[in-house]
């Protein structure tokens, strides 16, 4: 939790300063006279500098060990790179198939057994395809396979 | 080097091949994509499902139109979209003012040159509008007390787009200033105006209509060479003397680049029709107010440069573009 | 009574066979709507839209309509059950409404999120039927400095809503600012922030975000089985143990009480609208509470406040959208694009213009309102069921539903990686003790915040008194203001009586 917390404001400074010399530099404080585009920016950043300073002020007195468990952080892998896979494999399957085949994944990842994987691919895909496409008419990027 | 230019010829020639000639005769032999780059029930939106209805109720093509929204970024998401269909002849979009101020403003990854001009539809003056307990009842009033005190007036108008460069236009004809303050939207710069928040603000006739007939607004003056039919009372710019206040937004329809001409053919032809149809003049362009102007490709196309030069003019004018 | 007259004309058009069919469809259409994972009522509005034409107006309209207040019903029902918000005005449901269900308490947030709806919705439907004209001239008060000082207001709520340290819910407010900030900006028309991504230049939606933020991030919980197991009610689902109990009620009815007002004076603000209304309700109803501390653990109140604001904001929004023909919110502007369509001009003259599309439209929301609330209560228990569900089963059917809300939103690529990439952040804030809720709700106000900071001072060139010197303007500013001093005062007082003693 401490070395967590030390870490994330640690982060939070490096965005803040990010923030702050873009909107200096980039965008423009101030604009004839009036506040520029990176006027907003610029004060919001600043806060974020001084609550971050807060934050690891008070780290110290935060108690010490990790934020994560083995299994959350297992957890937090695999949906995650779930995400990330889904979008891939998107781009070449087409969304409806990608959504079905990493739920079917994701089942068998979960502790489901290989039956439930395998119901889930085609139950999903087929309720999607009803759901989104032909009544919510929104246009999935299609696969190979036409759809 | 040279095979490579040779084996990109043959292929060239093997997809030209597939792709014109026969095959052409029967186009659309499938569905046509209609984009539209922003979200649904949108300005273009609505305009995109009625000709989409138009054009199955009155057969104007084999095939129909399936509206697809493609919004975000101000158009230049769904813009980027089509325009990366280089030459294919089964997907079109809308054409507002976003299709020349978004790449010209912000840094769209397309601009106007990466399409093939269809067909113009009609286009949409401006009105500039008072609030009725304001003490300017003309636009010469305006135009004195903007004399009188530089920036002294607000003028409520959408972000940069067509309210900017109305404004730019009329501050540079007779020589005054304006403030000018950017709203997220019509309707947000229309109910500043109601509240009496600002002086001034641009609105299409769609948009003013219901605010005029109540009485709640009054326009001063149109931006377009001619008087409307549907509000005779309302003068022209070029009547008060400032013949050069012209600005529009054009509607209309683009393809991506390079698509065959035969298709073009075919998809100029059914626009041609839906302008001549009396649904299409009674259920769009009549309820929504939009000036209804038929332009083919080839016009289109002028027509097309010829507003890019004239947002270009204003936008250096007023300081956006260098 | 005059308005009676019309009233009952009104009902004379909505309870015929047609128009009631059409509202049926309609608020079914917009629970499910409403329920699946991000999409909201503007959605479900415009696809809908193309069906209408050629009907009866009427009849279309009240369809629309019915899509849009059904979708704040249906909000409710999968933040409560899997921590997703259904749409942006359900957000502050899952702070209380999840937590409720984890602790098998699920048919009673649900009960009590329709039976708060179905006030609120009513309530308001009864101001708008009396006051709606008179009403939409309050909406031409608020100017840009009057906005501003609304959105200062606002956020001045988030000291009520940040966790164990203040630092870190000022932090995750702070960054929920600054993630506000992408996009063009408004005066330059230059993308800030963007980084070249055309999908950033309208700027990031906060349902994307709120879809990892709180959805993925509450999965990744449940499958690592850390949220206590999710479990349905101990008793039997009978209808009485569904409902909220006694004591639920004698908790809740002040705050839906309050929740109805707000939500319906800030749904009638062009721009504001029910996710803000929502969250103010909900603020406000925790700093109004006897027992803050149960706030974000399961206080059935807090379900009852934003549910019956985001629905009296539905109403509202018909204020200036039917009076003044100025659209308040996505929805509404859909809805204005459609009345143009069916040749209907909303505004000052469409109540004499067409009096039986304005009334059977009134008519038509008490009508819906009383079918929405008794649909969802007969079905309450059936909702619940998805709680039975295995818990992989469940985690891998709602995270590819929630990448699919997150894709049909904007039918983007880009965004399902925002939502997926707001889910890992939002997981380790979660771990880390920092607060989501002021950081969502900050993204939802910042943009106006900055807009009509800029616009006032554009409009004063300059002149910071603006935001001073006009009464509203004044007056919401000073209660800002006290919504900080006064519990930061009351806060070191207790502490320094306690020190004392």
């Amino acid at each position: 939790m401490k070395r967590g917390t030390q870490i994330s404001a640690v982060v939070l400074l490096l965005l803040a300063i990010y923030i702050m010399v873009t909107s200096i530099k980039k965008l423009g404080y101030k604009l004839n006279g009036l506040p520029g585009p990176g006027y907003a920016p610029f004060w919001i950043a600043f806060f974020l500098v001084i609550f971050a300073l807060g934050i690891l002020w008070e780290a110290k007195r935060l108690p010490g060990g990790s934020i994560f468990t083995r299994r959350t952080l297992k957890m937090l892998a695999i949906l995650t790179t779930a995400g990330i896979i889904t979008i891939l494999l998107a781009l070449f399957l087409g969304l409806l198939t990608s959504l079905a085949l990493v739920a079917g994944a994701l089942v068998l990842l979960l502790g489901g057994s290989l039956k439930q994987a395998v119901v889930t691919v085609p139950t999903v895909g087929i309720c999607f395809y009803l759901l989104f496409q032909r009544l919510l008419m929104v246009s999935f990027p299609k696969g190979p396979f036409g759809f | 080097m040279r095979k490579s230019v040779t084996l990109l010829a043959v292929l060239g020639l093997v997809l030209g091949l597939c792709g014109s000639g026969p095959a052409w005769a029967a186009y659309p032999d499938k569905p046509i994509t209609f984009v539209v780059p922003f979200s649904a029930g949108g300005g273009s939106d609505v305009m995109a499902r009625a000709i989409t209805k138009v054009f199955q109720d009155e057969k104007l093509l084999p095939q129909p139109l399936v509206v697809e929204n493609r919004p975000g970024g101000s158009g230049a998401v769904g813009y980027a979209y089509v325009a990366r269909r280089v030459g294919d002849p089964y997907i079109i979009a809308t054409v507002s003012s976003s299709f020349w101020t978004t790449p010209l403003t912000a840094e769209s990854p397309v601009n106007y040159e990466d399409f093939t001009p269809i067909s113009g539809l009609g286009l949409d003056p401006f009105l500039l509008m008072v609030n009725p307990k304001s003490p300017y009842k003309t636009l010469e009033d305006v135009i004195k007390a903007a004399k009188e005190k530089p920036m002294g007036l607000t003028v409520g108008g959408t972000s940069l787009s067509d309210d900017r460069v109305c404004t730019g236009l009329l501050e540079k004809a007779a020589g005054i200033k304006f403030n000018y303050v950017p709203f997220e939207g019509g309707g947000e710069a229309m109910t500043a105006l109601l509240g009496g928040h600002v002086d001034l603000c641009w609105a299409n006739p769609g948009e003013a209509l219901n605010q005029l007939e109540a009485g709640r607004a009054v326009a001063l003056a149109v931006s377009v060479e001619e008087r409307l039919a549907q509000l005779p009372d309302v003068p022209t710019f070029s009547e008060a003397g400032y013949p050069q206040v012209v600005h529009y937004q054009l509607r209309g329809i683009v393809a991506p680049k390079n698509v065959p001409e035969e298709a073009v053919k075919v998809l100029e032809a059914a626009f041609k029709k839906l302008h001549e149809s009396q649904a299409w003049q009674k259920d769009y362009m009549e309820r929504f107010m939009v000036t209804p102007r038929y332009y083919n490709a080839k016009d289109f196309a002028n027509a097309i440069v010829e507003r890019n030069n004239a947002y270009i003019a204003v936008y250096k004018e007023i300081g956006v573009l260098k | 009574m005059e308005t009676l007259e019309l009233l009952i004309n009104g009902f004379a058009v909505a309870l015929q066979g047609q128009s009631l069919l059409a509202c049926l469809i309609g608020v079914i259409g917009g629970v499910i709507i409403g329920a699946l994972p991000g999409l909201g009522p503007s959605t479900g509005v415009a696809v809908l839209l193309p069906l209408t034409f050629g009907r009866n107006p009427t009849t279309a309209i009240i369809m629309l309509a019915g899509i849009y207040y059904g979708a704040m019903f249906g909000g409710a029902i999968s933040s409560t059950l899997i921590n997703t918000p259904g749409d942006s005005a359900a957000v502050m449901t899952c702070v209380d409404g999840h937590p409720l269900a984890q602790q098998g308490r699920a048919g009673a947030a649900l009960g009590m999120a329709s039976l708060a709806s179905f006030i609120g919705g009513t309530i308001s439907i009864i101001i708008f039927t009396f006051l709606a004209p008179k009403l939409a001239e309050a909406v031409l008060w608020f100017g840009p400095p009057e906005y501003f000082a609304l959105m200062v207001m606002g956020l001045s709520t988030v000291s009520g809503l940040t966790g164990k340290s203040p630092f870190k819910g000022m932090a995750s407010m702070l960054v929920g600012l600054a993630l506000s900030t992408v996009g063009v900006d408004l005066v330059t028309g230059k993308p800030r922030f963007c980084f070249g991504r055309p999908e950033l230049f309208s700027g990031i939606e906060f349902i994307t975000v709120a879809l990892g933020l709180f959805g993925i991030a509450e999965l990744i919980n449940l499958a690592a089985g850390e949220s206590g197991q999710l479990k349905r009610t101990e008793v039997k689902l009978s209808f009485r143990n569904m409902l909220p109990n006694k004591e639920d009620w004698g908790h809740s009815w002040p705050h839906i009480l309050r929740g109805t007002f707000l939500g319906f004076f800030i749904g009638m603000l062009p721009g504001a609208g029910g996710t803000i209304a929502s969250f103010i309700s909900y603020s406000m109803a925790k700093r109004r509470s006897k027992r803050p501390e149960l706030f974000g653990k399961g206080a059935i109140e807090g379900v009852a406040a934003p549910e019956s604001a985001n629905n009296a904001a539905s109403v509202g929004a018909f204020v200036p959208l039917l009076a003044l023909g100025v659209p308040g919110s996505a929805t509404t502007a859909v809805l204005l694009g459609a009345l143009m369509m069916f040749n209907l001009r909303p505004g000052p003259l469409i109540f004499q213009r067409a009096p039986e599309f304005v009334w059977g439209l009134i008519a038509s929301m008490y009508v819906g309102n009383v079918m929405l609330v008794a649909l969802l209560l007969l079905f309450i228990a059936a909702f619940v069921r998805v709680l039975d569900t295995p818990v992989h089963l469940l985690v891998a059917s709602v995270f590819v539903l929630i990448l699919a809300g997150s894709f049909s939103l904007n039918v983007g690529i880009f965004e399902v990686g925002i939502t997926v990439a707001f889910g890992a952040i939002g997981y380790v804030m979660k771990r880390l003790e920092y607060p989501p809720a002021p950081l969502v709700l900050a993204l939802v106000l910042g943009h106006m915040l900055e807009n009509s900071f800029r616009q006032s001072l554009i409009m004063s060139r300059g002149d910071m008194s603006i935001f001073f010197t006009r009464p509203l303007s004044l007056i919401l500013l000073a209660v800002a203001v006290a919504a900080v001093v006064i519990p930061a005062i009351r806060n070191y007082q207790r502490a320094s009586a306690s020190r004392s003693i």
